[in-house]
């Protein structure tokens, strides 16, 4: 707009309403001058500091010191010295078993620990921790196997399921460490040095299988089955192995001894024998709770898992749709395709998921598969073709 | 006195500068990509991970072209970036059809819903789902990134570190490419990406006829394999679930729905349009090379001058099989009823049908697509129907159908 047209229609606007507009038009100029003031200095932004940071949160150590449902996870880092360590700046992620979770193993009280060795106790705290902060929204979605180097310089397997299926369906939100699983309500405790999660197993490890299996009398029979048939070797090589381990137990029920499984020959024998406890894979129990079922129908027909015997491929191994998550034996031609022909069952959580280098260790209670149902007979071979 | 201060030019300068600063809030940049190439990328990797291939990377990424890196070594940026690219829809629309309306962020292909400079028409051809890059030689990176919502920047460190695919690709000016991500070889995993110049804006196309064209760009194996491998993949399209054999021969019927006696509609085929030989699909996927267009009338409603309701149902056949005389094959439009047919597992039979009634967007890689030919709002006729230029792509046990239309009237209201 041109100024002089401006100021000619003002002219005539103040010619007609005289004196009184006079006075407007002034206080005019000065709110525009003012608002033209304002709005330049709006463009200057001054920094404001409202986060301050809050000094309230506690280090790890008096965490977990003052937290009833931790004394047993403090009472070993105090025996192994490691409360110091937990007061200084860090980072930590601390991945702290519950009471109940050590009670499960058999320590029930704080003078329990005073006979383990210092130096393996030491270890076994260290691989529950990581150097750094790291909370469930640092983890995708609905997946495993993100490895995080922990203190002990292994790594440890993540998984995280958080899923809302409908609007109005409970949040599923389960952070998982090596198959121990931590819920909703204690994930993410904010420290003055890091971040604690609350885990309801104790996290195992060996280097090797084969360290778990000989660290636990209650498998000596099924390690001598494994040795008969040829298959122990593998389980201290570096190829990934998950074991579904029966123990001596089960062989019981069977009606199997020692004497009966170091006389089996082993070329009368299917394969299934002693590898339907072997998968060539890497899995923790709680990695089928984070897929879920594959597709499919049935009870057996959708499993959360299903894999083919190494070697005996007309049957498969495979974990079922139900709740308890059965281990069974399947059959993969017409007439038993959808009827297994044997189901186990997992021994109790703090049996499973003992995690190795080379793969990981879930203990279970029936056999599978009973030696007279895995001899080679002439009609299955030829039915095999 | 009023006089004065109405006159002085500080008042009007004052006025001014205000409107000035209100209109500068406005400013619009243009971007313009000198010398332009035109891509589309897809991303073909389907499948879901499941326990027994856990270790693959998540099929879901982050591409940058011509990436820049920081000094640890995280791509931070580059000439484009496309986030979120998820696998591909089973029907590539003619239009940008998502970008206006969809609420995710997942981009089902680039550009899709990317705001980038996309290519203009050419030789009549709407080529608005195809993004404007320089032309030259471009690297192509591709990160494997986790299913989320949060872009690739803020992820957190570790996530932003995984390489998927990482290429090199030379692309001429003005000229049309289709990238496909794809899986190489179902046995080793390997990946790559397949580049294919388009020459469908050079060809000389009727108007009033609808085209289309085969590509089986499946990995090496995949039909091989074992069937309870090709299993995980959910709700793959029944009829070509496990695969088809290398050289398929194409038969298209036109089949055309008419109302009966009783009031019901009925599928008819048309005689004189049945089992016509649509040439021979070849599975390539190392030497991209586009396959020859089928063209086919339009088939008009009975009085009616512009719309059509057939479709056509296209069926695969190895070598030697002729529709025609073989008689252990149903009759279209018949469907032949589940994956018990022998044929289906060993691959010398696949069927898909380019139904537009029975395609429903929502049910993820089925057996039916919307047909080969585009009704849209033009001029004052609503429907009219348009030929179109389609390609059919085979991938592993899914079908994928793209279109492409040409520039039609505006709808007149």
């Amino acid at each position: 707009m041109r100024p002089d047209i401006l100021a000619i229609n003002q002219k005539t606007v103040g010619r007609q309403t005289g004196g009184m507009r006079s006075g407007s038009m002034k206080i005019l100029f000065w709110l525009a001058l003012l608002l033209n003031t304002l709005f330049i200095h709006a463009c200057k932004n001054k920094d404001l500091d409202l986060y301050v940071e809050s000094d309230k949160y506690s280090n790890a150590a008096d965490f977990i010191g003052n937290n009833y449902n931790l004394s047993l996870f403090y009472a070993a880092l105090k025996q192994a010295d490691l409360l110091d360590m937990l007061k200084q700046e860090g980072p930590y992620t601390l991945f702290a078993p519950t009471n109940k979770a050590f009670n499960d193993l058999g320590i029930v009280r704080a003078s329990d620990f005073a006979n383990m060795k210092q130096d393996s106790l030491r270890q076994l705290l260290l691989y529950h921790m990581l150097p750094r902060r790291l909370y469930t929204s640092d983890v995708p979605p609905n997946t495993i196997d993100n490895k995080y180097v922990n203190m002990m310089e292994k790594e440890l397997f993540i998984g995280y399921k958080n899923q809302k299926v409908c609007a109005e369906c409970t949040l599923i939100s389960d952070f998982y460490v090596n198959g121990s699983k931590s819920v909703l309500a204690t994930q993410n405790i904010v420290l003055a040095n890091g971040v604690l999660h609350v885990v309801d197993k104790v996290l195992k490890y060996n280097p090797t299988i084969q360290d778990v299996l000989n660290s636990k009398p209650e498998y000596s029979l099924f390690i001598a089955l494994l040795k008969r048939m040829g298959d122990w070797n593998r389980l201290g090589e570096p190829a990934n192995t998950t074991v579904f381990a029966p123990n001596n137990e089960a062989f019981e029920k069977a009606g199997i001894t020692a004497n009966d499984i170091a006389q089996l020959d082993p070329g009368k024998y299917g394969k299934r024998l002693s590898r339907v406890y072997l998968l060539y894979n890497h899995f923790f129990l709680s990695d089928m709770a984070i897929y879920g079922q594959l597709p499919g129908s049935g009870y057996y027909g959708s499993p959360y898992y299903r894999a083919r015997i190494v070697g005996d491929e007309l049957y498969y191994f495979g974990i079922s749709a139900n709740t308890p998550m059965e281990p069974f034996i399947i059959h993969s031609q017409a007439p038993e395709a959808n009827t297994p022909l044997r189901i186990s069952n997992f021994q109790p959580g703090y049996q499973t998921d003992y995690k190795a280098d080379n793969g990981v260790v879930h203990g279970i209670n029936g056999l599978l598969v009973l030696p007279e149902e895995a001899l080679i007979k002439e009609e299955t071979k030829t039915s095999q073709q | 006195m009023k006089h004065k201060i109405l006159n002085c030019p500080i008042f009007a300068v004052i006025a001014l500068s205000f409107v000035f600063c209100v209109a500068s809030c406005t400013k619009t940049e243009y971007r313009t990509v000198e010398d332009p190439a035109y891509i589309r990328v897809f991303n073909n990797l389907t499948y879901t991970l499941t326990l027994d291939n856990k270790e693959e990377a998540q099929p879901f990424f982050c591409m940058f072209i011509d990436p820049e890196f920081d000094a640890s070594g995280k791509p931070i940026g580059g000439t484009a970036i496309g986030d979120f690219l998820d696998k591909r829809n089973i029907y590539a629309a003619p239009n940008a059809a998502h970008a206006g309306l969809s609420t995710s962020k997942y981009n089902p292909e680039y550009p899709g819903k990317e705001l980038v400079p996309t290519a203009p028409i050419l030789n009549g051809f709407d080529l608005t789902n195809w993004a404007q890059v320089p032309a030259g030689k471009r690297r192509f990176l591709f990160m494997a990134r986790p299913i989320s919502s949060v872009p690739f920047a803020q992820l957190p460190d570790e996530q932003q570190r995984k390489v998927f695919l990482d290429t090199i690709i030379d692309l001429s000016s003005r000229e049309v490419y289709t990238l496909h991500i794809l899986q190489k070889d179902f046995k080793t995993k390997e990946n790559g990406l397949y580049v294919r110049q388009e020459t469908f804006h050079k060809q000389a196309f009727s108007d009033t006829l609808t085209y289309v064209n085969f590509y089986n760009l499946s990995a090496k194996g995949f039909l091989q394999a074992d069937l309870a491998q090709k299993l995980p993949v959910p709700g793959t399209t029944r009829s070509l679930r496990y695969g088809l054999l290398d050289t398929m021969n194409i038969f298209i019927t036109h089949i055309q729905p008419s109302v009966n006696a009783a009031g019901s509609t009925v599928q008819q085929r048309i005689p004189n349009f049945s089992y016509q030989y649509a040439g021979q699909m070849q599975r390539n996927i190392d030497a991209p090379k586009v396959t020859p267009y089928y063209g086919f009338p339009i088939f008009l409603q009975n009085k009616n001058k512009v719309y059509s309701d057939t479709w056509q149902y296209i069926q695969f056949f190895a070598p030697a099989i002729d529709p025609r005389t073989a008689v252990s094959y149903l009759e279209p439009p018949s469907v032949p009823g589940g994956l018990t047919e022998p044929a289906v597992k060993d691959g010398t039979f696949g069927y898909i049908l380019m139904d537009h009634t029975q395609y429903a967007p929502s049910y993820y890689l089925n057996t039916f697509f919307p047909g080969l030919t585009v009704n849209v709002h033009s001029g004052t006729a609503n429907p009219r129907t348009f030929g179109v230029v389609n390609s059919i792509e085979v991938v592993n046990g899914n079908a994928f159908l793209t279109t492409v239309q040409r520039k039609y009237p505006q709808p007149i209201y």
